[in-house]
């Protein structure tokens, strides 16, 4: 390795123009990925025109500042108001709201930021130094591969499922049934509903607001005069010693976890948090406390979602596909400066290769400063008095349900999920499988559909494919894991008198 | 909970049933080994199964074992105050388009935290203006979202 060359293109990225761009950037990214309904790809978009005239140095590094500021960003609603700011931090919810429910926000906030920025930088060294042979593996996906990607996440549905495994089952065949209502990709047709605002399919924005926002918003409304007020310690704006050993397994799994599932183009973030949740779940001293506030539950997401940036990353550079929206609005930008990301650019501009690998680092550390320097803020929004919250929550989440297509039947659409998810949490019927049906229903149809129109309806030929075969003996492990853990649970809960 | 869980499997096993006889009438394509209704099919008879488990369950669940349900009776005071909420959201959000966000807000936001039991009324009149400017702003000028004008269209 020329070291000499390798200094050289990344000295620019530390030139202090430079830095501040990709602060500016990271500030954007927490913006925008803690508003509900605002995606790290509509902010890259929206930046991208700014970028123009920008070195490319400059221009990718803003970029790269939105992308993994976002990722992180999504963690802050999801602690305090119970709403993935984007959909890779739904999992984050899952543990980091009951931990700030319990006046632990700021810590909450710290273990997030911290996962994100540790699970980022593993992401970036990953991709840095295993690019070539992670692409080679990504490439070996077809139709196949996706469906049983799909089908092994989907098997984390058993460990997200709470309480009662049968409820867990039904809230995630109701998301899958609820992912097929509209244009049917392959034949075109439409199912369900004539309806024009399901064309493309359920809206996936509207729906996550409607079912963790405003079914909170909701059942606030109702029991507003039994809530109390929750203030949020803080007691540092990174997490404690003791904080950081416990979560140190989930974030270095979550983050290989993270880099492999977002190499994989098409599989995103969200993805990625919830099969690393269910992993740290499984692997856990005590499953029975997932659910309640846990660090490893937040680390576990919040490393995965941000190790994917890292991930997507990899078939972008190496090949030229896109491993997510954000890296396709990437290419974009790498185009518009007059470079073609994909194996010549290895061959042709390895220092702006170098200057990627390094600003994907620097926009790490941006958002660590920004989220450092933000944690005390943010925790303060969990102790404004809930008759004030409550409004406030709400007009944001049906501006975030309008935001993504300028769209009034997306805000009736959240409005109704909202009551659905009311409904449902209040019956004991937990939210987050029918959100991660709604991300992986359609992935797992087509791509089975693809399949079997290619090898002519034998489905049996799935088994010969050894990618496939290694994730449905995935899926079946994690099955098995899963029911034995939930029995674990089921058990401790009964010795200790029914309460979790 | 054992009569609510019962009528969420019977509910359940409803939808599951109306969306698997749905697909009998979803169009058929030549040449196509898995048409557009393979896929629901499969999962409303997924959701069936589920929901029968859940009836069976509840069915043989003890009394011991039975817990409270929680409520949705109109004459319990907090389904009530959610019912004026629901109705004040429905509202607002029909008046986005005919009066606009910026209308529409401040007394949206008003009327809810009212119904919160907020009785301070000049904090209450700031915080649904700031709150109605801080995310207009954010959205229109920051992000360059185009948000519902209603009458002030061409104004603003």
């Amino acid at each position: 390795m020329d070291f000499g060359f390798l200094f050289a293109s990344i000295a620019p990225v530390f030139a202090p123009d430079n830095l501040f761009f990709v602060l500016m950037g990271a500030f954007g990214g927490v913006l925008i990925g803690s508003i509900p309904g605002l995606t790290s790809t509509m902010g890259i978009a929206l930046l991208i025109p700014f970028t123009y005239g920008l070195s490319i140095v400059s221009s990718i590094g803003m970029l790269l500042g939105i992308f993994c500021g976002a990722m992180y960003g999504g963690s802050i609603a999801s602690i305090l108001i119970k709403t993935p700011g984007t959909p890779a931090a739904a999992a984050t919810v899952l543990d980091g709201y009951p931990m700030g429910q319990k006046g632990e926000a700021g810590r909450a906030l710290s273990i997030a930021l911290f996962a994100s920025f540790a699970g980022g930088i593993i992401g970036a060294l990953l991709m840095t130094f295993l690019s070539p042979f992670i692409s080679r593996m990504a490439l070996k996906f077809g139709p196949a591969e996706f469906f049983t990607l799909a089908v092994f996440g989907l098997s984390v549905i058993i460990s997200i499922s709470g309480k009662s495994l049968i409820k867990g089952l039904m809230s995630g065949f109701f998301g899958l049934l609820l992912a097929t209502v509209g244009m049917d990709k392959i034949s075109g047709f439409l199912r369900y509903s004539r309806l024009e605002g399901f064309y493309e399919g359920i809206p996936f924005i509207p729906a996550l607001i409607g079912l963790f926002a405003l079914s909170e918003v909701y059942a606030n409304i109702e029991n507003i005069m039994k809530s109390q007020k929750v203030t949020a310690k803080i007691s540092g704006v990174l997490p404690g010693w003791q904080d950081i050993k416990t979560i140190a397994r989930a974030i270095i799994t979550g983050s290989f976890i993270g880099t492999f599932i977002g190499a994989i183009p098409g599989a995103g973030g969200d993805i990625a948090a919830f099969v690393s949740y269910s992993e740290a779940k499984r692997v856990s001293k005590h499953p029975e406390k997932f659910g309640t506030g846990v660090p490893e539950g937040i680390a576990a997401a919040e490393s995965a979602n941000n190790a994917c940036s890292g991930g997507a990353m990899i078939p972008m550079l190496t090949l030229g596909v896109p491993g997510d929206s954000n890296t396709a609005v990437l290419v974009g930008a790498f185009i518009m400066q007059g470079f073609q990301p994909g194996p010549m650019m290895y061959v042709e501009h390895m220092d702006i290769i170098y200057a990627v690998f390094a600003s994907m680092i620097v926009a790490n550390f941006a958002f660590l400063l920004v989220g450092m320097c933000g944690v005390r803020l943010f925790a303060k929004v969990i102790s404004l008095e809930r008759k004030f919250l409550i409004p406030a929550i709400l007009a944001l989440s049906l501006v975030g349900a309008y935001a993504m297509n300028r769209n009034m039947f997306d805000v009736y659409f959240a409005l109704v999920m909202g009551v659905a998810g009311y409904l449902l949490q209040k019956y004991d019927f937990p939210l987050s499988p029918i959100l991660l049906a709604l991300i992986l229903g359609p992935m797992s149809e087509a791509n089975l559909r693809r399949f079997m129109l290619i090898d002519n309806g034998q489905f049996w030929r799935i088994s010969t494919k050894p990618i496939c075969v290694v994730f449905l003996l995935l899926a079946v492990g994690s099955l098995i894991a899963s029911v034995r853990n939930q029995r674990k649970i089921n058990k401790r809960i009964a010795e200790s008198g029914g309460e979790k | 909970m054992k009569k609510a869980n019962i009528v969420c499997a019977i509910l359940g096993m409803a939808v599951s049933l109306a969306a698997f006889i749905i697909t009998f009438g979803f169009k058929q394509f030549q040449n196509v080994p898995i048409g557009p209704e393979f896929f629901p099919r499969y999962l409303a008879a997924g959701l069936f199964i589920c929901s029968a488990a859940l009836l069976a369950q509840a069915l043989r669940a003890g009394p011991q074992a039975d817990k409270p349900a929680p409520t949705v009776c109109p004459r319990d005071k907090g389904i009530q105050r959610l019912l004026a909420g629901l109705g004040i959201i429905t509202v607002y959000s029909l008046c986005w388009e005919s009066l606009g966000f910026i209308i529409a807000s401040p007394f949206a936001l008003f009327a809810l935290m009212f119904l919160l039991g907020l009785r301070r009324y000049a904090l209450m009149a700031v915080f649904s203006l700031g709150t109605m400017a801080v995310i207009f702003g954010a959205f229109r000028f920051f992000l360059g979202i185009d948000m519902p004008l209603g009458i002030l269209y061409g104004i603003l």
